[in-house]
C-alpha cells in the first residue's frame, strides 16, 4: 500500500458543516467499491463531513480509483474475495488510525441528522461497541417505508476491532463482541441505478444465493452458525431464510403477497408496486437457477460443491 | 504432460447422450460441421450424436478450456479461425474446410442429431447426394428446457437453414444470428434436430434478456414517439406491415408481461408443457416486465426525481446548532 491516509481537517473544504465535528478525526469511514463511477464522487464528499474516507475497491474497471482519490479518499486496491471477506479484509489491513469506523456503501448517503448522531456518540464515554444504523430506500422518486424494506437496521459503525462480518458469499451479516445500540435518525439508500443495472446485479446476487442453497442442499454449513449470531430476532430470521424459505413453494407469489400485502408496500404507491414485482422476479431467478443448478449436477455436467 | 485421448474422453462432461445413427445403418452423404468456443459441457454428447458420419469438423475460435481435446478424442478434424461474426464464421467454414461430402450439415455444440432426422434427410437427399433440387432446407428445432421438450410454449416450430449443398448457399448476418443467402430453392424439413438451449444453466438467458429488454425499451420509446398505429393499420394491409402495427400497440398496452404470460402459457398452450411450460412461460413474463418497467423509467424520468428527492433529504438544516429533528422520534427499536 503506497497510499497514506489523508489527515483529516474537520474544517476542510469537504466539509462544510466543520462546526459539528468535534470527534478529531475518531470516526473513519469504510467505502467497499466496484464500478462506482457513476456516483463515487457524491459518496466519498458525504462521508468526508465524518471522518477520513478509506475506499476499498475491487480493481474496478471504469476509473472509479481516481474519482474517489480525487474526491479525497485514500483509495486501497483489493482484488474481490466475496462480499464479507472482502470487507473483513479491510477492516484488518488498512491503516485505519481512529476509534470508530463507518462502513458505508457507495450507494449510500448519511443525512446531516445522522452525521450529527454518530458524532456525539463517538464523543460519548458510555457508548456502546456496535450501532445499528436504519436505512431508508429510495426509490422511483419515494421513500419506501413499507413492504417489509424499512425498518432495515445494519451494524455500520461500531469500535474497530469489535465486530466483524461472518462469512456468507451475499447477504452478510455482522458480528459484534460487545454491547450494541440503535442510532435514531437514517441513511438513505438511494436506488438510482437504472433498471438495466438493478437487473445485472439481482441476476449476480441470484446465481450467488442459488449457489447458497445449493450448498445447503449438500449439507454444506453457509456462513456463522446460530450461536454466534448476535440477536433473538436475528438468529430465528436467519434461520427461516436458509432452512425453511428454500423448501417453500410458490416462493415468487409469496413474496410479492408478503412484501405489497401482508407489509403494506401498497402504501408506497407505484414505487411500492413495482419495488415488490422486482423483487418477486429475483426471487423467481434464485429459484429457477437453484433447480437448475441441481438439474446439471445431477447430470455430471456441474460439479458438486 | 498431454493426457493420452481415452483418459481426455473418460473425463469430459456428459449427459449420457447415446451414439446417433442411422435406424439401418446407412451413410449419408453429409458432412458436419461444429462451430465452437468453450465448449466442453457440450461436445462430447454433439459429436456422440453425429456418430453416423464419417466426416465431423469442429471450427473452432480459441476455446480455452478441453473442448479441442476431447473433439480429437473422438475422431473429428480441428480447425481454428478466430470468431467475427456466425455469418462469417460459416461463410469460412464453407470456403476452407475440404468436406468429403456435397452438403453439408451445421450443427451447434448445443444440439444434437435424432435417427429420424438421419432418416429423413438420406430420404430427402439420397444416398448419392443427388436426389433433391433444393440447394438448402429450413431445419425445425426442439427446444429442450429442463430436461422436457417446450412444445408449445416454446413457440414450435421454428426454422433455420442448417442443411445445404455445398456452393449454393452462404450466410449473411442478421440480428442476433445469420441467414441464407441463396439463390437456389430451400426446402423444409418435418423432422427437428434437438437444441438444449440451456446447457450452460440459466443465467445466461437471463443476462441475454436484460440486454434484449433494454433495447426493446428503446425502440419502444421511439415507436411511442410516434403516436398509437390506427384501427386501419391494425386490421388492414399487408400480413407484416401488419404484424408491425400489432407490435408497435403492444408498446403502448399496459400489464405487458401478463400478456405475454397468458399468450404463451394458454392461447399458445404452454400449459401443455407442464411445470417446464409454466415455469418458461413466467421467464417470459419476467422478460416483458422488464421491458415494460424500462420503458415506464424514460417515460416518467425516474432518475430526475430521484436525485431531486436525495438532495432535498440532504439538505443542511438551516442552524448548525440545533439540527432539525427526525421523521422518526423516541427510541427506535426493530
Amino acid at each position: 500500500m503506497s497510499d497514506t491516509p489523508v489527515l483529516f481537517n474537520p474544517r476542510g473544504p469537504h466539509n462544510p458543516a466543520g462546526l459539528l465535528n468535534t470527534s478529531r478525526g475518531q470516526v473513519e469511514v469504510l467505502i467497499p467499491t466496484f464500478n462506482e463511477a457513476a456516483v463515487i464522487r457524491d459518496t466519498v464528499q458525504n462521508a468526508l463531513a465524518i471522518g477520513p474516507v478509506f475506499v476499498l475497491d475491487s480493481c474496478s474497471t471504469d476509473g472509479t480509483q481516481q474519482i474517489a482519490k480525487d474526491a479525497g479518499a485514500t483509495v486501497v486496491e483489493q482484488p474481490f474475495l466475496g462480499y464479507a471477506r472482502q470487507k473483513n479484509w479491510g477492516l484488518e489491513n488498512l491503516p485505519f488510525a481512529g476509534k470508530w469506523v463507518f462502513i458505508l456503501d457507495a450507494d449510500e448517503r448519511i443525512t446531516p441528522q445522522l452525521r450529527a448522531e454518530i458524532l456525539r456518540a463517538a464523543n460519548d464515554p458510555g457508548s456502546a461497541d456496535g450501532y445499528f444504523v436504519n436505512r431508508v430506500v429510495i426509490f422511483m422518486g419515494s421513500p419506501i417505508r413499507h413492504g417489509g424494506l424499512y425498518p432495515s437496521w445494519n451494524l455500520r459503525f461500531f469500535k474497530r476491532g469489535m465486530c466483524r462480518y461472518e462469512d456468507r458469499s451475499v447477504h452478510e451479516h455482522m458480528v459484534c463482541d460487545g454491547p450494541t445500540a440503535f442510532l435514531r435518525h437514517e441513511m438513505l439508500h438511494i436506488r438510482g441505478e437504472s433498471v438495466h443495472e438493478w437487473v445485472r446485479k439481482h441476476i449476480r446476487y441470484a446465481d450467488l444465493e442459488s449457489d447458497e442453497w445449493v450448498k445447503l442442499k449438500f449439507g454444506q454449513e453457509a456462513g456463522a452458525s446460530a450461536e454466534r449470531l448476535f440477536t433473538k430476532t436475528l438468529k430465528y430470521r436467519q434461520y427461516l431464510r436458509r432452512e425453511v424459505w428454500p423448501r417453500t413453494p410458490l416462493k415468487p407469489l409469496l413474496r410479492f403477497f408478503y412484501m405489497y400485502v401482508v407489509r403494506m408496500g401498497v402504501l408506497d404507491g407505484r414505487a411500492g408496486l413495482h419495488m415488490a414485482t422486482m423483487m418477486s422476479v429475483y426471487e423467481y431467478i434464485i429459484e429457477l437457477l437453484y433447480r437448475d443448478k441441481l438439474d446439471r449436477i445431477r447430470t455430471g455436467v456441474l460439479k458438486r460443491p | 504432460m498431454p493426457q493420452p485421448p481415452d483418459t481426455i474422453l473418460d473425463q469430459a462432461p456428459t449427459s449420457g447422450q447415446l451414439p446417433v445413427r442411422h435406424p439401418a445403418g446407412l451413410r449419408l452423404p453429409i458432412s458436419v460441421v461444429i462451430l465452437t468456443y468453450n465448449e466442453e459441457s457440450n461436445i462430447r454428447d454433439c459429436i456422440a450424436s453425429c456418430d453416423w458420419c464419417d466426416d465431423v469438423h469442429v471450427l473452432d475460435s480459441g476455446s480455452k478450456d478441453q473442448t479441442v481435446a476431447i473433439a480429437l478424442a473422438q475422431g473429428a478434424t480441428v480447425h481454428q479461425n478466430k470468431f467475427k461474426s456466425f455469418g462469417d464464421q460459416r461463410n469460412w467454414a464453407i470456403d476452407n474446410i475440404p468436406c468429403k461430402h456435397p452438403w453439408h450439415f451445421h450443427l451447434d455444440a448445443d444440439e444434437r442429431f435424432s435417427p429420424a432426422l438421419l432418416d429423413e434427410m438420406l430420404d430427402l437427399i439420397g444416398p448419392d447426394g443427388r436426389k433433391s433440387a433444393c440447394a438448402a432446407f429450413q431445419c425445425p428445432s426442439k427446444m429442450i428446457f429442463m430436461g422436457r421438450w417446450l412444445k408449445w410454449s416454446g413457440g414450435y416450430p421454428t426454422y433455420q437453414v442448417r442443411l445445404f449443398k455445398h456452393g449454393q448457399c452462404r450466410f449473411v448476418d442478421f440480428g442476433h444470428g445469420q441467414r441464407e443467402d441463396t439463390t437456389g430453392q430451400v426446402g423444409v424439413l418435418a423432422t427437428p434436430y434437438i437444441h438444449y438451449n440451456f446447457s450452460k444453466g440459466l443465467l445466461e438467458w437471463f443476462y441475454k434478456h436484460n440486454d434484449y429488454s433494454t433495447r426493446e425499451a428503446n425502440e419502444a420509446l421511439l415507436i411511442r414517439r410516434g403516436g398509437r398505429p390506427t384501427l386501419g393499420q391494425l386490421v388492414s394491409g399487408e400480413a407484416v406491415a401488419k404484424r408491425r402495427a400489432w407490435k408497435n400497440m403492444s408498446y403502448f398496452l399496459k400489464g405487458r408481461a401478463i400478456w405475454r404470460f397468458l399468450y404463451n402459457y394458454i392461447l399458445r398452450l404452454g400449459l401443455l408443457d407442464g411445470w417446464s411450460g409454466l415455469r418458461y412461460c413466467a421467464m417470459l413474463g419476467s422478460y416483458e416486465y422488464w421491458t415494460e418497467l424500462k420503458i415506464k423509467e424514460q417515460a416518467d424520468a425516474w432518475g430526475p426525481t430521484t436525485a431531486a428527492l436525495v438532495e432535498k433529504m440532504l439538505a443542511e438544516p438551516a442552524t448548525t446548532s440545533s439540527p432539525r429533528p427526525a421523521t422518526n422520534t423516541g427510541d427506535a427499536r426493530p
